[in-house]
């Protein structure tokens, strides 16, 4: 979203120094970035949160994304970035938005001291960060196989989730993934050259994350569900910056499923137990927006069968009315 | 400056007038919040984690470390959620606390409350001079732009709002890559009560439309070929002139086009990336516009996903031409006049052209893709409605600013 | 208590009879995949199939559903069906993925009654069906590849 990239040119981390950490939680190798300066070494184990990739021992691989994905396919993005260096099968891979330290998440496009998506810069940020913790991750499993299996690491084939040798002797990265944790970390992580790339470049390297978007399977924010959980909807003020002077919900609140009405700083919510008792104890918000007459004509909508087919709504009067003090006018500069 | 009008052989000058735009996502925006203990958890499009959790540990009245973010892939965004508030995070938090904490509290907007609910793109004007000298050549170049900051009072004024000028007012308009004599760009930042915030590429949504569908007037003033005659200021942009290259190329631009068919060019640079569009429409005598076919050329270094770089120009410019065509956020009397998706109208599939994207080939590491698909549809759409109509559209969006 | 046949099953559905069928499907029926948008059939998202046809689930009360035939998203299948979410799988036709369900059940229906549809037919039968990320030229070229697969 900013053009700041092109204010820093130098995408690197330039106000801080990365070295690789890594910590077995179980059987599960963890990599992650952890600032020299930082705490010890052992804090990533204290904290997974820190880790860009972890490989369990079903050979689940997860990377822990430092970018957002709000559709535009930053997810997959990383996950080609560190996937090119790993080698694992991408149908163990998945990715989750990884938060709460920006030593490790940090947008180096932007610095590096705070974590934001934005400007277009999620693989700018990344390029080298998520690379690398692929390849560290690759090397530690390469060595936890030759040290296990008693041959070079040199001689140690590491591809599609597969660690191999000439002798025969094999294992899954999730196999190997717990022996892993416990080798050094590589001081030293060299990166594929471009000639050597499968991943990066490749049309046909596809989203991993389509399918559950075709089924109704991917999950959103609003699919999330608690045991206990209540639902919310909001009457903001009709003018910016106004705030609530006094609500009257008394009939809202004795209707079914209503579970309480507050009054926040930024508007009166009406608690439910599910979605639409909430909108009905709201009915009318007092901006005069309805969101349960249809209004004007449908859109384009064409065929008679997508039209609105609905029992016709009794004029609401309002459930919840709320008085509002008008905003006060911005401070002078 | 002044003595560079003053001594050119030929002076134009126009204004262009920009709405408010909202972001619409399809998810209306939610959050969910819960306490175990003493650690607050919230579940939601967590675009700035760091700030949020900040914030959601002063409204529940914790410390950072109390508070774990379950970062949620979205139902778009577009940049409606870094937001400095962290507004719905904020809320479901204020809500769930509001009742002792006692439940799992979700907060659901509903499409009244999310279009309704403030961040827009700024409303802006620009104003654009140019002056060229007898031989055509353009010698001067003034650009005055006015609207409110994104940015200033935010916690990214430091950092990007310099002397007063936010970076996001005026990018795309103060490092135009075109070799002009004297050039000057002005910023006037206004207050008003609207909040606003970032929409997908930013300043670059309208700067990139006031100076390349102007740049079209003037090549028309100098007697010139659009392309050609960027390309001749282009000499020290080799990166921008082989994208406007490839795109004309790979649409046959020069190339005769049918009846009742006609074109339009803009190039734009934004995070980084440069993007170049050509688009064809059908604009039969008295009947309707219709944008038949977009050939795009993008120059974003390394590509990760080439058919990912596709999906982001081909929803880049179905995004960015429903704004351009028919988005338009209004206020009366202070309230937003547009509540639902029957009068804040996104682009449907029967406006959507045909999209062919062409990618330059490169060793440079990766740059933008996400937004620079956006910026310059809008100029090459008005600079093909120029060629069938001869007229300018400078007030958008085109549902308000053409009639036929 | 209503009845409704849904996916194949008669569910007894605890809900006023003017609960909007999106909101029973996703609250009480907890199936998730059919998406809330506008809340006033303006953007398709919510969209499921009555007896084969597709209606906006926002706008149809639960009341009113009586013995027709209610398909959602985790309910679909069928030669048609099955091709069409292959197919808008291949060509990766979802961005964010939020209206894609709504999407698809639109695609279905419209395939299963136009096995060969024209651009024009698309724009009809898909209009109604808003995609912000604007997927809607893989959306396009997923239904004519679809209809050339179930041709074949």
């Amino acid at each position: 979203m900013l053009n700041i990239i092109k204010t820093l040119p130098n995408p690197k981390p330039s106000r801080r120094q990365f070295v690789l950490a890594a910590a077995a939680i179980g059987a599960t190798l963890v990599v992650g970035f952890r600032p020299t300066f930082s705490r010890a070494a052992t804090t990533a184990a204290a904290q997974p949160l820190e880790a860009y990739i972890r490989i369990a021992p079903d050979n689940k691989v997860t990377i822990l994304s430092s970018q957002f994905d709000m559709g535009q396919g930053a997810y997959f993005g990383i996950a080609t970035l560190a996937n090119e260096e790993l080698d694992a099968e991408w149908a163990d891979i998945t990715v989750e938005g990884g938060a709460g330290n920006p030593a490790f998440y940090g947008n180096l496009a932007f610095g590096g001291e705070f974590q934001l998506t934005g400007g277009s810069s999620s693989m700018t940020s990344s390029w080298e960060r998520y690379r690398k913790a692929g390849a560290a991750a690759r090397m530690m499993l390469v060595s936890a196989a030759a040290a296990a299996w008693n041959v070079p690491a040199n001689e140690i084939k590491a591809e599609k989730g597969k660690l191999s040798h000439a002798s025969g002797k094999s294992a899954t990265y999730g196999e190997m993934a717990g022996a892993a944790a416990t080798v050094a970390v590589p001081a030293d992580v060299p990166l594929k050259s471009k000639d050597q790339w499968t991943q990066i470049g490749k049309a046909d390297v596809r989203r991993y994350d389509t399918k559950a978007k075709t089924n109704g399977t991917h999950q959103f924010t609003i699919d999330v569900k608690l045991p206990g959980m209540k639902t919310a909807v909001m009457i903001h003020p009709p003018l910016f910056g106004a705030t609530v002077k006094s609500f009257d919900a008394s009939k809202a609140k004795a209707m079914k499923g209503i579970v309480d009405v507050v009054a926040t700083p930024r508007g009166v919510a009406v608690v439910a137990d599910y979605m639409w008792a909430a909108i009905k104890g709201r009915e009318v918000s007092p901006s005069n927006g309805t969101t349960l007459k249809p209004r004007s004509a449908v859109p384009p909508t064409s065929s008679p069968s997508t039209a609105p087919r609905r029992r016709s709504p009794a004029k609401p009067s309002p459930a919840t009315t709320a008085m509002w003090r008008r905003p006060s006018p911005p401070p002078p500069r | 400056m002044e003595k560079a009008f003053a001594s050119a052989a030929k002076v134009i000058e126009a204004t262009y007038e920009f709405p408010y735009l909202a972001h619409a996502a399809l998810e209306p925006l939610n959050a969910v919040a819960m306490k175990t203990g003493d650690m607050i958890e919230v579940w939601g499009g967590h675009q700035m984690p760091d700030l949020y959790q900040f914030i959601v540990s002063q409204v529940a009245g914790t410390t950072p470390d109390k508070v774990k973010l379950h970062v949620m892939k979205t139902g778009g965004g577009f940049g409606r959620r870094a937001v400095f508030d962290a507004d719905v995070v904020a809320e479901a938090t204020a809500v769930a606390k509001a009742l002792d904490w006692k439940h799992p509290v979700k907060v659901q907007w509903t499409r009244d409350n999310d279009i309704k609910g403030g961040r827009y793109r700024p409303a802006y004007v620009h104003r654009v001079k140019a002056g060229l000298d007898a031989s055509g050549k353009l010698v001067a170049w003034n650009n005055h732009i006015v609207g409110q900051s994104i940015l200033t009072g935010t916690v990214f004024e430091s950092m990007l709002v310099t002397n007063g000028v936010d970076l996001t007012s005026v990018e795309g308009a103060s490092n135009i890559p075109y070799a002009v004599p004297n050039m000057k760009v002005e910023l006037s930042t206004m207050e008003a009560g609207v909040p606003v915030l970032w929409w997908r590429s930013v300043g670059s949504t309208h700067t990139a439309y006031a100076v390349e569908s102007f740049l079209d007037e003037v090549a028309e003033a100098a007697g010139k070929d659009p392309v050609e005659f960027r390309l001749a200021m282009l000499e020290k942009s080799p990166r921008h002139a082989a994208v406007l290259k490839l795109a004309a190329e790979k649409a046959g631009w020069g190339n005769e086009l049918a009846e009742g068919r006609y074109r339009g060019i803009a190039i734009a640079e934004s995070f980084s990336s440069v993007v170049a569009q050509v688009v064809e429409i059908s604009m039969p005598k008295g009947g309707d516009l219709k944008v038949e076919r977009v050939v795009a050329a993008v120059d974003c270094g390394t590509v990760i996903n080439p058919d990912q770089v596709k999906a982001q120009v081909e929803g880049g410019i179905g995004f960015g031409l429903g704004a351009i065509l028919q988005e338009e956020l209004t206020l009366t009397a202070g309230k937003v006049d547009q509540e639902n998706y029957d009068a804040y109208t996104p682009l449907r599939i029967n406006q959507m052209p045909v999209v062919e994207v062409h990618i330059v080939v490169t060793d440079a590491a990766p740059t933008g893709i996400g937004e620079p698909g956006v910026p310059p549809i809008g100029p090459a759409l008005a600079n093909a409605v120029y060629a069938a109509t001869k007229k300018r559209v400078r007030v958008l969006p085109f549902a308000k600013g053409y009639s036929a | 208590m209503i009845t409704v046949n849904i996916n194949g099953t008669v569910r007894e559905v605890d809900a006023d009879p003017d609960m909007p069928l999106l909101w029973a499907i996703r609250d009480v029926l907890a199936m998730t995949g059919t998406k809330f948008g506008c809340g006033m059939a303006q953007c398709g998202a919510c969209t499921v199939h009555m007896d084969g046809q597709p209606i906006r689930s926002c706008q149809t009360a639960i009341g009113d559903v009586g013995a027709a035939k209610i398909t959602t998203i985790e309910g679909i299948g069928g030669k048609v069906a099955e091709t069409v979410q292959a197919v808008w799988a291949e060509l990766d036709v979802p961005q964010c993925g939020y209206c894609q369900s709504g999407q698809i059940m639109s695609a279905v229906a419209l395939l299963s009654e136009n096995r060969k549809p024209a651009d024009g037919d698309i724009d009809a039968a898909m209009s109604g069906n808003l995609c912000r990320c604007a997927t809607y030229h893989r959306i396009r070229g997923a239904i004519h590849e679809a209809a050339r697969r179930l041709e074949a």
